[in-house]
């Protein structure tokens, strides 16, 4: 999944755009050598010690990974579990809506 | 009271006008402390910070045991084991590059529970039962804290991981495990989770009766009541709030956490761009 978000997040810098994520990794060492192994550039929220059972994953129910939500620049939920180009279209789209 | 009546064998405070009360062992304490066997000198590391550290260690052995497993793939050994197919050289191979020492790790964190008591004993126990999964320390946790901790919180992680642990235990123990922390603990969170995974394996299936669901039905409204506010309770939660809260055309919940460098966020401090929320991990 990282070689796509990174290229979407490198295409869209200096766009209106960013890619948060909830990482679901219990170790931060681990999860910070492999973030530098792969240049994962964009800022993700920490799930706590429990990983996946952590608890913003938990409230949120997600039980399959990874979960994706595009949000427009006014905070609605507009697309779910997009991914690959279909995650590049629905971005593009919205920032198409917001000129 | 002052600092030195803590020290062992000091039953009263020290420092009183009276100053023939203090005990031989208390006076000789005060003069030479490091007369005292080392660990009753001066304040024992909380049990929390010793399990963190045990953590920390584990932690620590996985990722070198992945480093080492990286290796091995990448070597040329390895490459044409696996071109041949070769199972048998492949695991040979990897058996380099050890997982973690997960009983030596069980085994430390029971010596540490040892030296404690109470919740700090049961924070400890349960770790290496959790951590471990091995047959011997499962069992001999889950008997100490059955007669000991039913009521401590620092057991939720044993029942987080109930069904598994259950079924490792067999037939007889296993029922015995769950149940006796849903109808004896007097704490009501730890009588939550223990209910809510004994309801989890109830009417599930399509031999479940009705009796069975509707059985799971009234223990999971128990739960829910016992567990409201809490973590269990947004777990419980969960399927209602993703219909109620996170469908497309509705406005994103708001998230409120830590980044991992440890920098607070909140999702709504990107209003205004288009944001790709990404739930992800190595791990």
């Amino acid at each position: 999944m990282f070689p796509h978000e990174r290229s979407l997040v490198k295409r869209l810098k200096d766009k209106p755009f960013a890619l948060i994520g909830v990482n679901t990794d219990p170790d931060k060492k681990y999860y910070s050598d492999e973030a530098e192994a792969n240049s994962i550039s964009w800022r993700s929220f920490w799930n706590g010690p429990k990983g996946t059972f952590g608890p913003i994953a938990i409230k949120w129910g997600v039980r399959s990974w990874p979960t994706i939500y595009v949000i427009d620049h006014k905070g609605v939920i507009r697309f779910k579990n997009v991914r690959g180009e279909e995650m590049d279209a629905a971005v593009d789209q919205l920032l198409e809506e917001m000129r | 009271m002052l600092e030195y009546a803590r020290l062992p064998g000091c039953s009263q405070p020290v420092y009183t006008p009276e100053i023939m009360r203090i005990s031989l062992p208390c006076a000789l304490a005060l003069l030479f402390p490091t007369l005292l066997p080392a660990q009753d000198v001066g304040q024992r590391p909380a049990a929390s910070a010793v399990a963190e550290d045990l953590t920390a260690e584990l932690h620590k052995q996985k990722r070198e045991s992945q480093v080492a497993r990286a290796t091995v793939r990448e070597s040329e050994a390895y490459r044409e084991a696996r071109k041949d197919d070769d199972r048998e050289k492949m695991n040979a191979l990897l058996a380099d590059a050890p997982p973690p020492d997960l009983l030596a790790l069980g085994n430390k964190a029971l010596e540490e529970a040892a030296k404690y008591q109470g919740d700090d004993r049961a924070l400890l126990l349960v770790w290496a039962a959790v951590r471990t999964r091995d047959d011997g320390i499962v069992t001999r946790v889950i008997d100490e804290v059955l007669e000991h901790h039913l009521d401590s919180i620092a057991v939720i992680p044993l029942l987080e991981n109930g069904l598994n642990l259950s079924r490792q235990l067999g037939p007889d123990k296993g029922k015995v495990f769950l149940s006796k922390f849903a109808y004896e603990s007097k704490n009501d969170y730890v009588r939550a989770w223990a209910m809510y995974k004994i309801a989890e394996r109830m009417g599930r299936g399509p031999n479940a009766s009705e009796e069975e669901k509707a059985k799971r039905g009234e223990m999971m409204a128990l739960v829910e009541e016992l567990a409201a506010g809490t973590e269990l309770g947004e777990r419980i939660n969960a399927p209602r709030f993703v219909e109620e809260r996170l469908q497309i055309g509705m406005d994103v919940p708001e998230i409120v956490g830590e980044d991992t460098d440890g920098i607070a966020f909140k999702l709504s401090d990107y209003r205004g761009k288009v944001v790709v929320l990404d739930f992800w991990g190595f791990w």
